[in-house]
């Protein structure tokens, strides 16, 4: 009987250490990113954990699956967010292991504008914040709800288009057919609390009156 | 020709566009070089051929396996005899499979006109913003971005070409990152590149050598034309033979950027590849860096590829293989690239293997040959302008016979 007893509690240390692993393991995010200000800006999560983030591979699939809810081609640079030139992610979205990999908004998703481009069909220049000047999120935010909304937002049809891009292991493959995709359906409808985390989302609604505690730049 | 899960299958590789062939005269023997320009090659018309193939009544399990069986005794056959399983396959799966496939691409590649391509063209950026599945609707894609159309290039001498800038418009400065863009038009996608490989034709490549001018040069002319190539040309397209950087470099070094006003060849491939498109093939190998986890060096996520803002001088080696000039193949041969862009043939044939000596190029004023029809290339047609790479500083407004010294030196190269 003890030993059933012990035998069961390392079982459950272990199902506890994995179940851990998968959702809550903050790994943190390269160091080239909180090298310089600007790109942890830009690219640096905050709050991790309050805001539950959109699975990366479920993130970098969308637009790929759903180009009928984008207004012109070019992925999520089509939906007006910035974007610079050899980087993986548009300005503001902040992808970091916690758990799985998960994509976040951060202060520069609204409070980072692109300048005209230096030349006429030329790339856009990326100014970090502008006084009274922030990004629509609205295209995006529309098309997350759209995304949401599709009966095609299924495991089988993210996998279609997530096989693409990489080859997801037997335990990320389970992972996202039994939790993340479901749960990120559900949450994407209403996709600002996914992105951004309560003090953001207060801050949103009320953006005089509540001033995010998170410090940003050094 | 490979074993994918039972199933020898066969699609492209690098050498369908990267491998061309040379006639001294009509139906003399074809010599065949790799690593020139598939300029006889019409991909478009390949592509046209694959994607119409599900519409047709005759794409049925029963007529493939009537044809296998009639050809499945030819003693030059490489595949293996089909066994019980493979005939089964084939008779009541392969067809359907395929079917959903091509009908995928033919759909996918729709607003991409490969009719206007010819043989030796390619629209290299709008077929990635297919695979990439970008909305390239009329109502929602811009019709300046839609034509891309550029020769094949040659592909020998890649080490020396490393950090320049690659692609017409130099828009990506890494060898490994623009083989796998490559890969990546023909659908290799980074869950089943077989890294080996391509990493074994990348290594082969980046030592491959143009063979020499087949039909002798005239030593004592080029040597005239060697001073003048260096007057005009050199501070562009670099030296004779590798590395090919000048030193000191000049303003527009060999693998830098002419921006299109200084240039003025025709803009449509400049416009088609778009800072949307650089953004997004950034995305492409994700997953694959050592950051998150992967040691591998290589393959990385693209980080390279950027928007220019003209196109890029490249070293010149084996020119005499690569026409027709100018990335979108609009002036037919050397000769014709020396003279000021007024005086160049506005309507040419393109596909003809059999070489012209005394232009420098391949025979181009025959509509056809031995049965064989030639594609018809208007220079007013968008994207095939010929104007431009013209003027004092081209050398287009020399003398003739100075003209010939240096057309003789570039036989050289």
């Amino acid at each position: 009987m003890k030993k059933l007893l012990i035998a069961l509690a390392v079982l459950i240390f272990i199902a506890g250490a994995f179940f851990w692993c998968a959702f809550y393991r903050v790994v943190p995010q390269p160091a080239w990113i909180s090298a310089t200000p600007r790109d942890r800006y830009f690219y640096g999560s905050v709050a991790p954990g309050k805001a539950e983030g959109i699975p990366y591979w479920v993130w970098l699939a969308l637009p790929r699956m759903f180009p009928e809810y984008m207004p012109a081609p070019g992925g999520y640079a089509a939906l007006g967010l910035s974007w610079e030139e050899g980087k993986e992610m548009p300005v503001g979205f902040a992808k970091q292991r916690i758990g799985f990999i998960r994509v976040t908004g951060n202060c520069a998703l609204c409070h980072a504008v692109s300048g005209p481009p230096a030349m006429p069909r030329g790339v856009p220049t990326v100014i970090s914040s502008i006084p009274g000047r922030t990004t629509d999120l609205e295209p995006l935010l529309t098309f997350y709800r759209k995304c949401a909304a599709d009966p095609r937002f299924t495991a089988d049809d993210i996998f279609g288009q997530v096989d693409q891009a990489t080859r997801l292991s037997v335990f990320d493959r389970m992972l996202y057919r039994c939790i993340l995709i479901p749960r990120a359906r559900k949450m994407l409808r209403d996709p600002a609390t996914v992105l951004f985390s309560p003090e953001i989302l207060a801050h949103i609604r009320d953006p005089k009156g509540v001033v995010p505690p998170v410090p940003l730049v050094r | 020709m490979r074993n994918v899960r039972g199933i020898d299958v066969v699609y492209l590789n690098c050498g369908a566009c990267h491998i061309g062939s040379v006639r001294d005269a009509p139906g003399a023997p074809q010599h065949v070089y790799p690593a020139m320009p598939s300029h006889q090659f019409d991909l478009g018309a390949f592509g046209k051929f694959l994607t119409s193939i599900p519409s047709s009544q005759k794409f049925t399990g029963l007529r493939m396996m009537d044809q296998i069986r009639a050809m499945q005794d030819d003693p030059h056959r490489v595949a293996d005899k089909p066994d019980l399983i493979n005939r089964l396959i084939f008779q009541y799966a392969a067809v359907h499979l395929m079917r959903e496939q091509l009908v995928i691409l033919g759909d996918r590649l729709a607003f991409i006109d490969t009719s206007t391509w010819g043989p030796g063209r390619v629209d290299t950026f709008n077929a990635p913003k297919a695979l990439l599945n970008f909305p390239m609707d009329k109502d929602k894609a811009d019709p300046k971005e839609l034509i891309g159309n550029v020769d094949f290039p040659s592909v020998w001498n890649q080490k020396p070409r490393e950090g320049m800038q690659l692609h017409w418009d130099g828009n990506n400065t890494s060898v490994h990152e623009r083989n796998l863009s490559a890969a990546f038009g023909t659908g290799a996608y980074p869950p089943n590149l077989d890294t080996p490989r391509v990493l074994r034709m990348a290594s082969y490549l980046e030592t491959a050598q143009p063979p020499p001018y087949r039909y002798g040069v005239d030593r004592g002319l080029a040597a005239q034309g060697a001073p003048l190539y260096a007057t005009y040309c050199a501070g562009c397209h670099g030296t004779r033979e590798p590395p090919f950087r000048l030193n000191p470099p000049g303003p527009h070094g060999v693998g830098t950027v002419v921006p299109i006003d200084a240039i003025g060849t025709d803009r449509s491939r400049l416009d088609s590849y778009t800072w949307q498109l650089a953004v997004n093939q950034s995305t492409l190998y994700a997953g694959y860096e050592k950051e998150w986890g992967f040691d591998e060096p290589y393959p990385q996520r693209f980080h390279h590829f950027r928007k220019t803002n003209g196109y890029a001088n490249s070293p010149l080696d084996g020119i005499w293989l690569r026409a027709p000039y100018l990335h979108n193949g609009s002036v037919p041969n050397l000769r014709e690239l020396l003279e000021p862009a007024a005086a160049r043939t506005t309507f040419f044939y393109r596909g003809n293997d059999v070489y012209d000596r005394e232009n420098v190029g391949f025979v181009s004023n025959l509509a056809e040959q031995d049965g064989h029809r030639f594609f018809p290339f208007d220079t007013a047609q968008p994207g095939n302008g010929n104007l431009g790479h013209a003027g004092p500083a081209y050398g287009t407004n020399l003398p003739a016979a100075q003209k010939r010294a240096m057309l003789e030196y570039l036989k050289t190269f």
